[in-house]
């Protein structure tokens, strides 16, 4: 059962290693200090039983010296006093016998009866006994006189032995618990200073995003873990590579798909005009979703571009916002005029580092979504410049409908689209997200000052060179 | 007006000759850069539509080529990769502007004019926005058939305009070059001109309507010969 028990223990894999370090350093040091408790025991009540031992010798040795031949026959001439001497003891209770040859008893107590012991080898001998249910400690001692050999046996009853062995056991047994409980101490600390490494390492990994794909440092690693760590950096670089992969995979795909729809579409507008009058709304319906296409082949490939895996350092440079609100400015004032919306810019001189491109996308897609859920006639202000020295911002405001607050949480999420009636791809905001989140930059949404529409916000982190 | 497209794609490629023949110019199709060098060297093109992405020598590499033997037609560049569109806007490596594929027509009709008139202006000193033609030689301008009147500050201020368009013109570029160390303009002349202008354009009459200055808030005018909605 309990090895059974210990099976399950070794083999199971969770469980805390401390716990596992604890039981096998408690459960031996528990046995050990058990044992060397009776061990300490017995030898003290051995050494008790030595000195005792003596004692009582010389009570038989006394009493020897008593018996005397009268008529031929041994007698023991012991007076009262000397035998109230014999027998004063505070603790035990003690018997004494003299036996003849024959194995009569001469004096003494009728108790000692065939209690002498019969190994004449050893003189005094010494055993252990019973009498009257107590343990006793019994000496036969063989006296050879001139009236032949008298066999002297006293008893007497263990108390004191047993107390002056416990007495030294419980000081043996005290020291020994306080060592146990110094120990563990000792290792339960240890441990913990000793695996500090190891919860550092755990809370690092615990800290990391789930795009963070990055090797684990192995230094400051004790060496009993760096296999372990080297293990994750493995296991993180074939994740990285099998991500990388997937990214250039997608890169390429809408890469490949850009000439096919490029040659369509041409083809669909040129057919568009040689048809007859009601194929019209057909055609435009054709061209809507050509449009559709092209626009979510060119979303996905931002998404990918902009992804945690794309490798940008090579791509980022200072780049300054107002440039890209004045381009935005020219692609996106007809879709403007087209809904008759104020499309506006307040922008100053704002230099950044990031991707030109991905911050292209970033603001085209705000500005998209703006126009796009704006109403006829509404506005949209576009703004860039500095909250505080070399922190740059990039803001895009309109007065549409706005985003209502339920829904906020989820207008970052890839393929969400608050407002379904609207035509979109639902990955305008996912871009700006990712994009917002390669540079380091961090996005906001508010209401406007008017209280109508929404705020878009991109605060770039304090730019290194304005010291 | 001869066009060269180098396009190996056959779908996009007879979609462009199309179209742009369908827009009154003349068209040439070569599937390859080699054969494109050799036309654009034997033969005077008013523009090049180049494909980036070419079987053998790419698209780069033949405008480098023209450009190192002289070769100054205006290229218009087609690129399917994205990563090319930050290396032809930022660097100069010769090309005059770039689409991202895919492409609507209409906007590379419109790149594509503007493109033409900003080379013709130079060759031919008349300068062409759908009916409004500005002749640098005699200094006059004409909507449609109809001569239009416009003082020194607004001749400028129009010839800066169509120059750019498609694309918007900053107010205070506008500002800076035409302002003269003995001629200072300021961006509220700027705005006074703007709008004397409009209304020369609204009140022309005959064939001339159609041409719209558009305001962009904050940044500056665009000129485009869509009629106002």
């Amino acid at each position: 059962m309990t090895i059974r028990r210990l099976d399950v223990l070794l083999s199971r894999p969770r469980g805390s290693l401390w716990g596992r370090l604890m039981l096998f350093l408690l459960a031996p040091l528990l046995v050990l200090s058990a044992l060397s408790i009776v061990s300490d025991y017995r030898s003290n009540l051995a050494q008790s039983n030595e000195a005792y031992d003596h004692a009582l010798t010389s009570s038989a040795v006394a009493l020897a010296a008593l018996i005397g031949v009268h008529h031929g026959e041994l007698r023991v001439d012991l007076p009262p006093s000397a035998e109230a001497m014999l027998r004063i003891d505070p603790v035990d209770k003690v018997f004494f016998a003299v036996f003849d040859s024959g194995n009569r008893r001469i004096a003494g107590d009728v108790e000692l009866e065939n209690k002498a012991s019969v190994d004449e080898g050893l003189n005094p001998d010494f055993h252990d006994d019973v009498i009257k249910g107590q343990n006793v400690r019994v000496v036969t001692y063989r006296a050879r006189g001139s009236g032949g050999e008298a066999v002297i046996v006293v008893a007497e009853t263990v108390h004191k032995r047993e107390k002056a062995a416990t007495q030294a056991a419980t000081k043996t047994a005290t020291a020994d618990f306080l060592l146990v409980m110094a120990t563990l101490l000792t290792v339960f600390f240890g441990v913990r200073l000793a695996l500090a490494p190891l919860t550092g390492l755990s809370t690092s990994i615990a800290q990391r995003t789930p795009s963070d794909l990055r090797p684990l440092p192995d230094s400051g690693v004790p060496s009993e873990v760096r296999p372990l760590v080297g293990a994750i950096n493995q296991l993180m670089g074939n994740l990285r590579s099998a991500h990388e992969a997937q990214q250039a995979f997608l890169t390429n795909a809408a890469h490949q798909l850009r000439t096919p729809i490029a040659g369509l579409q041409t083809q669909l507008e040129l057919a568009a005009e040689t048809l007859p009058a009601e194929a019209r709304p057909r055609m435009e319906r054709l061209r809507d979703a050509f449009r559709r296409l092209s626009h979510l082949t060119h979303q996905m490939l931002a998404l990918a571009r902009s992804s945690a895996e794309a490798d940008l350092a090579h791509e980022f440079q200072r780049t300054d916002l107002q440039t890209l609100c004045e381009e935005a400015a020219s692609e996106f004032l007809d879709a403007a005029l087209a809904k008759n919306i104020d499309l506006g810019f307040e922008t100053e001189k704002t230099e950044v580092q990031g991707s030109r491109w991905l911050l292209r996308e970033l603001l085209a897609n705000l500005i998209d979504n703006a126009i796009r859920y704006t109403q006829e006639g509404g506005h949209v202000t576009v703004r860039c410049g500095h909250k505080g020295a070399g922190i740059g911002y990039l803001e895009v405001e309109d007065n549409g409908a706005g985003i209502p607050a339920e829904k906020q949480a989820h207008i970052f999420d890839r393929f969400y689209r608050a407002d379904s009636q609207q035509p979109g791809t639902g990955l305008g905001l996912s871009i700006v997200q990712e994009v917002t989140q390669r540079h380091s930059a961090t996005i906001t949404l508010d209401r406007p000052a008017s209280g109508q529409g929404s705020k878009f916000c991109i605060t770039f982190p304090k730019d290194p060179a304005t010291g | 007006m001869r066009i060269l497209v180098v396009e190996d794609d056959d779908t996009v490629a007879s979609g462009l000759t199309e179209g742009l023949t369908g827009a009154g110019f003349t068209v040439d199709r070569v599937a390859a850069a080699e054969p494109g060098e050799a036309a654009l060297a034997h033969t005077a093109y008013d523009l090049a539509v180049v494909d980036i992405g070419l079987p053998g020598m790419d698209g780069l590499e033949l405008i480098r080529r023209l450009r190192r033997k002289g070769i100054a037609v205006p290229v218009l560049v087609l690129t399917a990769r994205d990563a090319m569109e930050d290396r032809i806007a930022g660097l100069d490596l010769g090309a005059d502007d770039y689409l991202t594929k895919p492409f609507l027509l209409p906007e590379l009709l419109a790149r594509v004019r503007a493109l033409i008139r900003r080379s013709c202006s130079v060759a031919s000193s008349e300068l062409a926005l759908g009916p409004l033609v500005l002749d640098m030689a005699t200094h006059s301008a004409r909507l449609g058939t109809a001569p239009l009147e416009l003082t020194g500050r607004e001749w400028d201020i129009l010839e800066q305009l169509m120059l750019a368009a498609p694309k918007v013109v900053n107010k205070q570029k506008l500002v800076e070059s035409l302002s003269h160390w003995d001629n200072e303009l300021t961006p509220n002349a700027v705005e006074i001109y703007v709008s004397r202008l409009r209304t020369k354009l609204d009140n022309s009459v005959g064939d001339g309507k159609g041409i719209s200055i558009r305001t962009v808030r904050g940044i500056g005018y665009r000129i485009d010969d869509n009629p106002a909605p």
